[in-house]
């Protein structure tokens, strides 16, 4: 919805913006399953999201397996356009369909773009995809992911950028994709730390001033016990992050599920305004395309995705930050729980944060200490306290906030 | 070595006294029957003290006698008395040379029977009257019962346990010990080995048919003489040797494998001669063995270290043809009575042909949830041939020097698949269709920890429980499992339209090992009728490798108009059909029609080589994302032992003692590889690499292993015997491998080696009691105690390796185990039953243990990983007249294999329990022999093996939580055997 904001003075702001070259980081981390993003700590993502436009309600709407979908999130159409529907690759239409790497070739022959990528199909078996260099790391090899990346980012002409991250997806099948799993969280963790790299690399750029990035970063699938592929929430209920030149700080919330493999027309789907994985490739055409004859839209690659750059890039030097007093929002994981609870809300002031506990008769029955406080998160240990039904009341700025967990 | 200072300046005392002491009148001689030397027979001079027994090759030497008119005598059950009058003059040093026994022909029975007999008998001397505990099986039993290889024969003595591959014995461990713990040797040696999957020191024995073997000596308690690495124990195969007269020998069968619905057929013969100077012997054995072999099995992989859903379920059946080609020679040259020099040859080749059939439905996978089938190929090809050359030089009766060089070489790899010529791509290959994306309806709704959990709760996830696991009561029952899904688009039903090819893959294995040279001597001197002295050493340089890798086809979608998958229905495809009793009968028979369709298993390399034009192969090697997944499954190395050792034999009386000490030194060299921290880029390939570098380790050790056995002849009868022994066990080369871990592939397991692995030893104390009754059998019941130190077990360690999510576990010394036990064996005929059914017997032997192992980070102490509790042999045995009949069951009881000791940072271990922790299940074998000989010329036999066809089974945590369960099927045969 936010899109809509202000599309009447953006023209004149593009004219004062275009002589900066715009450029493109997609981050993709395979089968981070969303519930499990907001419990674990990852502190690099967290500061996107805080500066970024963002949400966890990004429905798969196709088969939540990686080839097909890191297939949609990089050519912008949903599976029966691009054809995959399985790891093997069989049936890709590339050659109608192609990464938006390609369309992006085609009118700026200029481009400079490279993929950094671990798992070999996505690379191997992808063609007419117009990268200048397609680079493969060892599997589940995040640090070297890293590495290649810090190189390729010190090349001045680098315009786009695709960084992979397995790691991930690959605990998630050996032990549990499970927001109580902590092997799953320790990987979500290491990788928010490269993320944390990679940004750091990015923000080194010599000219990083005077150029416009926007990074998009996003998971292919939920998983499930220590599987993908199915249509059940946790699979199909996907995040993305899109954070442009100036804080937006906005999260996209409320939409509503359009059932899996709900494909007859995905027109349709898009026409509801939700975003989809097919979003990152069209909004990556939009950054690149923007200030130039170039049509991100073009009616004849029929492109199922839509673009949020509106949303999470501002055209203009200084924000627009007359927001509006927002409901202040809050979220606990896991509830029930045993040992400990997660509380996640926004706190885009960085104000001062007081939690308390109270049981069902009012009584405060918890003193605790939390150690682990992060712009929007902190980490509860509930371990003392007994079975049963309590009340978490957290005091941000001066308002109060309740919400009821279990201990089992 | 402190012992050492000890040991040896009263050896050299006693040595140098003997020349000074002067020496009177000797006498000696050969103990034979008409088939050759009869070892351990008890010489007794009348009427003096002098009386021995005779050493394995039949000899026996008295001296220190005084001039005079003597009677020799030699009572052996089965033979007639044998008494021969001699004088000895003063300083006389008589040989008797060669003095046969006669058979005793009783009038009632065909000769072929007492003929066995005696063999049988000569056995039990040798047990009775060994100065250890051991247990001995001749060539004759092992031609009674139905051996197909080496190891058969040995699943009847006590406390022998063997593993099976595919029905066929393959390893062997006694006393329920780890495999490793038990040493195995061919006339001494211990042979390389080179197997397939397991990287370990213990010989795999289906490549050494049962017809090579003579005898067989199975030793409980060491002596210094015999080489380390048996805490366990060691099984010596002595190879047939050369023969007193000539020979020949047949034997033909034809069998049929009732599981696989096809023939099986043997050929073995024997050829001997010795020259008419008696001066040149040889003999030359061959055998030949073709069978079929079929199994029905099912594997369940589970999902993972918190709750026990299945990620997998496989149902698997096997169908191959295996082939066994071997030869043995033995040649013997007799420069005089005093000096003799002969040589050894073995070769054995074995072509295992397997076909394997995988349908295998996944629940939780990253290519969401499927069936895939799986088509397999593989010609495993193994490979062992080497022997020895020897001298053997009596200086004077009572020094005798013995020389030894050997050499073995031990090879496995796969063979000509796909490609019909030697190419580097060849190995056991893989092609896999799969179906389209299905969707499983057979889940329940649980927790992490698969408990229940409310369905709305999102931190709850859909699994697969089986039996008591689910929470709800839904749970398969373990043994019928049956997996409910539906299709997501399409069709309900597939058909072979449905199933695109995925990939086909070979994995790629050489292995070989080589024992060049061994070198051996041995000086054996008798300072007196009481006291024997030996000294000698052993030296082997060991060197082998072992290279796995992988070689991967895609069909390349990326070539115009090669968009469209294979599927199943472009190419020759069967219906599944089953020409037996249904797949898993024992079970049930649940599975029939379920199966899909394969790929017509004759076309596999075909389909592979005719397409290859449209596929992207894709091989292992530094620029390969998963490289770090198998740079450190190669490996070399070298090692050199060496064991010195002293010993001495008294006896007196009524007691016997053989004691000493041995030296055992160890220095290997290892290399395998690693990947650096250092990247590389290749410009061609756009592929950033770990650069791999090569880890080289070298260690050394040393043991100084006493031992004693000590031997109290009660009566004639009735030996009372204690021993101790300290031994050792070498960590085998997968287990010491530096770098990086070795991939375990198909259970999608790493395993690291660990350079500073120490190696195992053992304090082993022995207390046995031995009744015989003469020609008749025996009873013994034996105690026994180990003291262990630095046990080797595999530990599930990390949870995962965090690069490629593979369960990753590696290997570690326990600190201080023990195990103790005891066995009970009978060997009886029932003679005092009338008539017929006096010829009735029993052969059954028992043995009981029990363990106790210290894990880190367990509360309590827990039996020790791969020690069987119980074994058991009961043997029901008939010989009347012309025939010979046996009913053998053999069981194994379930032992621990592996402990789950995942833990995480900030938790600990994961499991305190062994309810995540690998156990092979019970098995238990039964088989039935019959034969008749018309005369002692020929005989015609039946038998049948695996009768009660009991699985293999391994399971996790609880018995009815199987891991694998694998049925082979009884098997028959109809044989002739001819002795001409």
């Amino acid at each position: 919805m936010k899109k809509i904001v202000s599309i009447g003075f953006l023209f004149f702001i593009t004219s004062l913006w275009a002589s900066q070259p715009r450029k493109v980081l997609i981050i993709g981390i395979d089968g981070l399953r969303t519930d499990a993003l907001q419990q674990a700590n990852t502190p690099n993502l967290d500061a996107l999201i805080a500066s970024g436009f963002y949400t966890y309600e990004s429905w798969h709407e196709g088969i939540t397996v990686s080839g097909p979908s890191w297939s949609t999130i990089m050519c912008g159409v949903e599976f029966p356009k691009h054809g995959v529907t399985s790891n093997s690759y069989s049936g890709s239409n590339y050659n109608n369909y192609p990464y938006f790497t390609k369309r992006a070739k085609e009118c700026l022959p200029d481009l400079y773009q490279v993929q950094i990528v671990q798992w070999a199909p996505m690379s191997d078996n992808v063609y007419n995809d117009a990268w200048d260099q397609k680079i493969k790391v060892c599997d589940g090899c995040g640090a070297n992911s890293v590495s290649a990346a810090q190189t390729q980012l010190q090349n001045a002409n680098l315009d786009v950028m695709f960084v992979y991250f397995d790691e991930c997806d690959l605990t998630g099948h050996s032990t549990g994709f499970s927001p109580l799993n902590p092997a799953y969280i320790n990987a979500i963790q290491t990788v928010d730390g490269h993320v944390g790299s990679i940004m750091n690399a990015l923000q080194s750029r010599p000219n990083y001033a005077q150029e416009d990035w926007i990074v998009l970063i996003t998971t292919d699938h939920g998983g499930i016990g220590t599987g993908h592929g199915g249509n059940t929430s946790t699979e199909r209920k996907i995040w993305w992050i899109g954070s442009g030149n100036y804080p937006v700080a906005n999260q996209l919330t409320g939409v509503s599920d359009p059932g899996s493999y709900a494909m007859g027309n995905h027109n349709d789907v898009t026409a509801l305004g939700n975003p989809s994985q097919a979003d990152i490739a069209v909004t990556a055409l939009d950054h690149l395309f923007r200030g130039t004859e170039c049509d991100p839209f073009n009616p004849i690659w029929d492109l199922d995705g839509q673009s949020w750059l509106d949303s999470l890039h501002v055209e203009a030097p200084v924000g627009i930050s007359e927001n509006k007093p927002k409901e202040i929002s809050i979220k606990l994981f896991p509830n029930p729980t045993t040992d400990f609870l997660s509380v996640w809300f926004e706190n885009e002031k960085n104000e001062t944060i007081i939690p308390l506990i109270y049981d069902q008769l009012g009584n405060q029955v918890m003193d605790f200490k939390f150690t682990n406080v992060n712009l929007n998160k902190l980490n509860i240990d509930i371990n003392k306290l007994a079975k049963g039904a309590y009340y978490l009341t957290v005091n941000i700025g001066g308002n109060n906030i309740t919400r009821l967990f279990t201990v089992e | 070595m402190k012992y050492f200072k000890f040991i040896l300046p009263t050896l050299i005392i006693v040595f140098v006294s003997n020349f000074i002491l002067t020496q009177t009148s000797s006498v000696q001689g050969t103990v034979k029957d008409r088939r050759g030397v009869i070892p351990s027979a008890k010489v007794i001079i009348q009427n003096t003290e002098f009386k021995t027994i005779c050493d394995f090759d039949g000899k026996f030497y008295f001296k220190g006698m005084n001039a005079g008119t003597y009677t020799l005598t030699i009572d052996l059950t089965g033979y007639t008395i044998f008494e021969k009058s001699f004088s000895l003059s003063k300083d006389e040093n008589l040989n008797l040379g060669d003095l046969f026994l006669k058979e005793i022909q009783e009038l009632n029975e065909v000769t072929v029977t007492t003929y066995a007999k005696t063999s049988e008998n000569k056995a039990l001397y040798l047990v009775k009257n060994s100065p250890t505990v051991v247990t001995v099986v001749s060539s004759d039993i092992i031609a009674k019962l139905p051996n197909r290889n080496a190891s058969d024969v040995v699943a009847r003595v006590p406390g022998a346990s063997i593993t099976r591959n595919k029905g066929e014995g393959s390893n062997i461990s006694l006393r329920g010990t780890p495999l490793d713990w038990t040493a195995t040797f061919l006339n001494g040696d211990r042979l390389p080995v080179a197997d397939e999957e397991n990287a370990t020191r213990s010989f795999e024995f289906e490549i050494l048919p049962a017809d090579m073997i003579e005898y067989v000596f199975v030793s409980k308690s060491s002596t210094p003489d015999m080489e380390s690495d048996q805490i366990g124990g060691s099984i010596n195969f002595l190879a047939r040797n050369t023969v007193q007269e000539k020979t020949f020998k047949l034997n033909v069968a034809g069998g049929y494998n009732l599981l696989a619905n096809k023939p099986t057929g043997v050929f073995n013969f024997l050829v001997g001669n010795v020259s008419k100077n008696k001066k040149l012997s040889y003999l030359l054995n061959g055998s030949a063995f073709a069978r079929y072999y079929s199994a029905d099995a099912f594997k369940i992989i589970y999902g993972s270290n918190f709750n026990h859903s299945l990620n997998r379920y496989e149902l698997k059946k096997y169908d191959g043809t295996r082939t066994n080609i071997s030869a043995n020679t033995a040649i013997q040259y007799k420069f005089s009575d005093k000096f003799k020099i002969g040589t050894h040859f073995l070769y054995s080749f074995m072509l295992d042909d397997k076909y394997q059939k995988k349908q295998s439905y996944n629940w939780y996978e990253g290519s969401g949830q499927r069936i895939r089938l799986q088509n397999i190929h593989g010609k495993l090809e193994r490979q062992l041939f080497g022997g020895d050359i020897y001298s053997e030089w009596n200086i004077n009766p009572s020094l005798k020097w013995f020389f030894k060089v050997a050499s073995y070489d031990n090879s496995f790899r796969y063979g000509k698949v796909p490609f019909n010529q030697r190419d580097p791509r060849n190995g056991y290959m893989i092609t896999e269709f799969i179906s389209p994306l299905m969707q499983f309806e057979d889940q329940s709704y649980v927790s992490l920890y698969g408990d229940q959990i409310d369905i709305n709760d999102p931190n709850g996830f859909p699994g697969k429980l089986i039996g008591p696991d689910d929470p709800y009561g839904n749970g398969d029952d373990p043994n019928n499992i049956q997996p409910q899904y539906s299709t997501i688009f399409g069709a309900q039903t597939l058909n072979a339209s449905d199933f695109e090819f995925y990939q086909t893959y070979t994995e790629i294995n050489e292995t070989r090992e080589r024992d060049l040279p061994v070198i051996q001597t041995d000086l054996d001197y008798k300072l007196n009728n009481n006291l024997k002295f030996k000294f000698g050493s052993k030296a082997r340089i060991k060197s082998g490798y072992r290279n796995i890798s992988k070689y991967e086809w895609f069909k390349d979608y990326s070539i115009p108009g090669n968009n469209q998958p294979f599927t199943l229905d472009q190419f020759p495809h069967d219906p599944y059909t089953d020409n037996r009793n249904g797949f898993l009968a024992p079970l049930g028979s649940n599975y029939d029609g379920q199966f899909y369709p394969f790929l017509d298993p004759s076309i596999l390399s075909s389909f592979l080589i005719d397409s290859s034009y449209l596929m992207r192969e894709k091989e292992m090697n530094y620029l390969n994302q998963e490289y770090r997944q198998w740079v450190g499954s190669t490996y070399s190395y070298k090692e050199l032992q060496s064991g010195t050792y002293a010993m001495a034999d008294y006896s007196t009386g009524k007691w016997s003692f053989v004691g000493g000490a041995r030296l055992e030194y160890t220095r290997f060299n290892q290399v395998s590889d690693t990947l650096t921290d250092e990247l590389a880029f290749d410009t061609l390939s756009g592929n950033q690499y770990n650069v791999p570098k090569s880890i080289e380790v070298e260690r050394d050790y040393l043991f100084l292993l006493p031992s004693v056995n000590a031997t109290y002849r009660m009566t004639d009868n009735i030996n009372i015997r204690a021993a101790f022994s300290e031994s050792m066990k070498r960590p085998n080369f997968e287990q010491t491998k530096p770098g990086f871990a070795m991939i375990k592939y198909n259970d999608l397991v790493y395993i690291f080696g660990n350079p500073n692995l120490k190696p195992t030893y053992a304090f082993n104390y022995d207390l046995a009691f031995e009744y015989f009754w003469p020609g008749k059998g025996m009873f013994s019941v034996v105690g026994f105690y180990k003291d262990v130190y630095n046990h080797i077990f595999t530990v599930t360690t990390a949870d995962v390796d965090p690069a490629s999510g593979i369960l990753v576990k590696k290997y570690e010394n326990a600190s201080n185990s023990t195990v103790y036990g005891a066995e009970v064996t009978l060997i009886r005929k029932f003679d005092f039953l009338p008539g017929f059914l006096s010829g009735l017997g029993t052969n059954s032997n028992i043995t009981i243990s029990d363990s106790r192992m210290e894990i880190p980070g367990r509360p309590n102490k827990q039996k020790m990983t791969e020690q069987t509790p119980l074994i058991y042999n009961l043997g029901l045995v008939y010989e009347y007249k012309k025939w010979n009949a046996r009913l053998a069951l053999n069981y194994i009881g379930k032992h621990l294999k592996e402990v789950n000791l995942a833990s995480l940072v900030g938790i600990g271990l994961l499991h305190t329990d062994d309810d995540f922790d690998t156990y092979v299940n019970e098995t238990y074998n039964l088989d039935f022999q019959i034969s008749y000989s018309w005369n002692k010329k020929g005989s015609v036999y039946f038998e049948g093996m695996n009768l009660l066809n009991a699985a293999e089974r391994r399971y996790i945590g609880k018995e009815w939580r199987h891991l694998r369960m694998e049925y082979y099927g009884p098997r028959f045969q109809l044989g002739l055997r001819l002795d001409i």
